[in-house]
């Protein structure tokens, strides 16, 4: 299995995801700033107010960046996955005398770590880089608490999971039309759906595990689907 | 003459949406021969060398590869098996060494002189240049280097003369014969071209709609008829043709 993860990342071009990542991160970083600078723009605009303090700031931070790692899961997804058993490819790599199914969950653990590794290390540099400048010259009102950085980073643990859930889901959906647009737009469907539902239930902590937890039980099954489809494929 | 056969197929069927595309086909390589598999375009040899490697189910009847059932040791099989279907395909943006090591450790093979293997098609000097800026020919020399690497005691090639030139035809003649003698193969190749199947193979198998009509030695054809396979090979389809109506 270890071999067959190697053989993934050696058949990628694994350098431009990092390139795709570190630039989604420094966006992020751009868009934490814009959120904390929101309410000064207009002070009397009641609906700047979902901007007002850290704890409100985070999560909808944390949300922005779960819609963009999860455009870049499905981007990846569609390249390693979809790509390879959409084309001819696939005569190829069924040739060889390994487990088809383990080739597949070779697939997905690489795509799933690489976006997790992503999104975390870009949530905590752009928090350690925020929380620095604010230490120095505040922008935003209100203390950065112990329990705000144990929410921010149960939040970033959590959504980059979700991140990585929602590839996985569009990928399937992708994968019934054998498309890379139709796993892209899946994603950004699904996105904006739970993005909304997400913001809609920021304050709540539970909301967010439970909606993890929905999101990886859904991926689990449509992997397991998607595995029995691929060990019968004619090609 | 008799020989032990690397390959039998019998009472063979593919159908796909409920069109019978291989119909009750019989196939027998013998170990150590250079099979011709020869059929106009659309005969089905293409499905057929697929059902061979397990990439397609068979609707009914057998294959045997080595003597072991493709369906129940389909993984055993294929590490003894070495293919080209159709073109060929690479990860473009690797090089053609990186190519084959992706391919060996797929094999779980190590240890074999990627040099030696690239120097035998004639692709010596390529450097590191991505595959994507590889000519047709050279494409499929490399198809052929990645199908012959793991010394499989089956080389399958569909259609793998496709792109080369009269010097690059004599030159397959070359190393099929050579695989064969030296290194204990048997080649089975698909054409629809039939100068370049008399020129490589031992064993003609002719496909017509789906089955096999004939299987004859190409020393028996050129003996028997004076006007080479040309004649012979126009006889049977027409007859098979005749016969299915
Ligand atoms: N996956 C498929 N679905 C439906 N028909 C197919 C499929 N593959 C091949 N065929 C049909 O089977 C016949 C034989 O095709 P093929 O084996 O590719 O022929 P050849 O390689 O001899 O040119 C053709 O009529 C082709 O249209
Ligand atoms: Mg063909």
């Amino acid at each position: 299995m270890v071999n067959l993860l190697k053989l993934e990342l050696k058949k990628t071009n694994i350098r431009t995801y990092i390139i795709s990542a570190s630039i989604i991160g420094i966006c992020m970083l751009g868009i934490i700033y814009l959120f904390a600078y929101a309410p000064k723009i207009e002070p009397k605009d009641p609906d700047m107010k979902m901007f007002a303090g850290y704890e409100n700031i985070i999560p909808l931070f944390n949300t922005i960046c779960m819609f963009a790692f999860s455009l870049l899961s499905s981007v990846m997804f569609s390249k390693i996955v979809i790509e390879e058993y959409a084309g001819k490819r696939t005569t190829l790599l069924f040739s060889y005398p390994v487990s088809r199914r383990k080739v597949f969950l070779a697939k997905i653990a690489v795509v799933s770590l690489f976006v997790v590794t992503a999104m975390i290390t870009s949530c905590i540099s752009i928090f350690t880089i925020f929380g620095i400048s604010e230490s120095i010259s505040p922008v935003v009102d209100g203390n950065i608490t112990f329990e705000i950085i144990n929410r921010a980073a149960k939040t970033t643990f959590y959504m980059s999971i979700s991140a990585v859930s929602v590839g996985i889901i569009s990928m399937a959906i992708g994968f019934i039309k054998k498309s890379i647009p139709t796993t892209i737009i899946s994603s950004v469907l699904l996105c904006s759906l739970l993005s909304n539902i997400v913001a809609g239930s920021i304050s709540a902590d539970s909301a967010i595990i439970i909606f993890t937890i929905i999101l990886v039980l859904i991926s689990v099954l449509v992997i397991n689907i998607m595995t029995r489809k691929i060990n019968c494929m004619e090609v | 003459m008799d020989y032990e056969s690397a390959v039998k197929i019998s009472g063979l069927v593919k159908t796909f949406n409920q069109k019978e595309v291989i119909r009750n086909c019989n196939m027998t390589v013998s170990k150590g021969r250079v099979y011709g598999l020869l059929g106009v375009n659309g005969a089905g040899k293409t499905t057929i060398f697929k059902l061979l490697l397990g990439l397609l189910h068979p609707t009914a009847g057998h294959i045997e590869i080595f003597s072991e059932d493709i369906r129940i040791s389909k993984n055993k099989i294929l590490r003894d098996v070495g293919s080209m279907i159709e073109t060929p395909i690479f990860y473009e943006h690797l090089s053609a060494i990186e190519n084959l090591e992706i391919h060996l450790s797929y094999m779980g093979i190590q240890n074999t002189d990627i040099q030696k293997t690239l120097g035998i098609v004639g692709l010596q000097n390529i450097g590191n240049q991505p595959v994507s800026q590889f000519s047709l020919g050279m494409r499929q020399r490399l198809g052929i280097a990645r199908a012959i690497i793991h010394h499989p005691k089956l080389l399958i090639l569909d259609e793998p003369i496709n792109g080369l030139d009269p010097v690059g035809i004599r030159e397959m003649r070359e190393l099929f014969q050579e695989l064969v003698k030296k290194h204990d193969m048997t080649i089975l190749v698909s054409s629809h071209i039939l100068s370049e199947i008399e020129q490589i193979s031992d064993v003609i198998g002719i496909i017509v709609d789906g089955s096999i009509v004939e299987e004859i030695e190409l020393a028996s054809i050129e003996k028997d008829f004076a006007d080479g396979l040309e004649e012979y090979f126009f006889s049977i389809v027409n007859g098979g043709m005749k016969h299915s109506g």
